[in-house]
């Protein structure tokens, strides 16, 4: 092996190497007075070296955390904090899939359909003058029920009686509350009896 | 057990001089000098230029010495990776500059024991003549800065057992080419 005694030999050569003598005795003086501060203090340079570290593991928690909250407002209702979050994560969604809208958020951003909140209160006991219509006529026994189908009040008898009695009173005047309750339904009986062939109420 | 005590006061050093004490970087000056300026004259075969590109590597780590860690590596591997770049910078500055046509100089007012005889000195120099600058630095840094495979690849930058494989090669190629040189 010729080879590691020629590197052998090269060694001491290559150490042999020797500066000038002004330079080695002097090197460190020459050096130290170009030196100036160091550039970067070590908090400084640490957190230049550990930058994209530090990037990474941000861009990390922002994705977490900014997921989580997104997944929580899908959840969310109208008038609580995370319900704008929702809209903003929907109109983004829309935007990158390139959903279309539905009719009914175009007819509801023409403005064709109304909410009931937003329609005007068409109601006969709206006002403060028919609340205290209607607690009048509570008071008399006679109540007005409002007909929502075609907005005109409907006059309703409530008459109270007491004494555990039946208040059960037709309007064609069939039953009379001046007779005898027996006696009246023993005059029904007789007159649906025959029709049905039954016999006769004893 | 002696490398250990070196390496403990190598890091004591590195802590203080990051802390911008100028002491402990003139330690680490003391110990590093001739090693990098024999790195840097091998490849340049200029004493004169050798003694600049010394003074900028310790001069560009003073200024980058917060960027670096001994976990990336050891601190030799980063001067010499520092005075590398400046002799390649150099080079590129200097294309002229080359072991090929510069005169051996003689190594200053320095005494040189080691080498009595005229014809020795130039042996080293025909040697690397054979070699590309890229061999020398693996020649260099391994057999005679005796440098781990793992610090000479950090100083190249390439791996560990590329630098094996290219350090076999040129030791191949120095078998063929010594009984000529030499």
């Amino acid at each position: 092996m010729k080879t590691p005694s020629i590197l052998t030999q090269a060694k001491k050569q290559y150490l042999a190497q020797k500066p000038t003598a002004t330079f080695f005795k002097s090197g460190w003086k020459l050096l130290e007075e170009r030196l100036g501060e160091p550039a970067h203090t070590v908090l400084h340079g640490f957190f230049f070296a550990q930058m994209p570290r530090f990037a990474i593991i941000a861009f990390v928690v922002a994705v977490i955390c900014g997921g989580n909250v997104i997944y929580v407002a899908q959840y969310s209702k109208p008038g609580e904090p995370l319900f704008a979050v929702k809209r903003a994560s929907e109109t983004v969604a829309q935007i990158i899939i390139g959903r279309r809208p539905t009719e009914a958020e175009e007819a509801s951003k023409s403005g064709d359909v109304q909410s009931p909140a937003q329609q005007p209160d068409t109601s006969p006991i709206s006002t403060p003058k028919d609340r205290k219509k209607t607690v009048e006529s509570l008071k008399n026994g006679k109540t007005e029920v409002p007909d929502r189908t075609t907005g005109n009040a409907a006059t309703e008898q409530i008459q109270q009686q007491s004494g555990g009695q039946s208040s059960g009173q037709s309007q064609n005047g069939s039953l009379k509350s001046s007779e005898n309750p027996a006696e009246a339904v023993e005059k029904v009986v007789n007159e649906v009896v025959p029709r049905v062939n039954l016999p006769a109420f004893p | 057990m002696r490398s250990l005590i070196r390496h403990a006061s190598e890091t004591a050093c590195l802590t203080r001089a990051r802390n911008g004490d100028r002491a402990a970087l003139g330690e680490i000056y003391r110990r590093y000098q001739l090693r990098i300026f024999r790195f840097v004259r091998v490849h340049l075969g200029n004493t004169a230029e050798a003694e600049d590109i010394t003074q900028m590597t310790f001069l560009r780590f003073w200024r980058a010495i917060a960027d670096f860690s001994e976990k990336k590596g050891s601190l030799a591997a980063y001067l010499f990776t520092i005075a590398r770049h400046l002799v390649i910078d150099l080079s590129r500055k200097h294309k002229e500059v080359s072991l090929d046509v510069v005169e051996y100089l003689p190594l200053g007012a320095v005494e040189d024991d080691g080498l009595e005889k005229e014809e020795e000195r130039a042996e080293l120099q025909k040697l690397l003549t054979h070699l590309s600058d890229e061999e020398k630095t693996l020649v260099s840094l391994r057999y005679f800065e005796d440098l781990s495979f793992k610090e000479i690849a950090a100083v190249e930058g390439s791996q560990e057992g590329a630098v094996r494989v290219h350090l076999h090669r040129i030791l191949g190629k120095l078998r063929v080419i010594a009984p000529q040189s030499l």
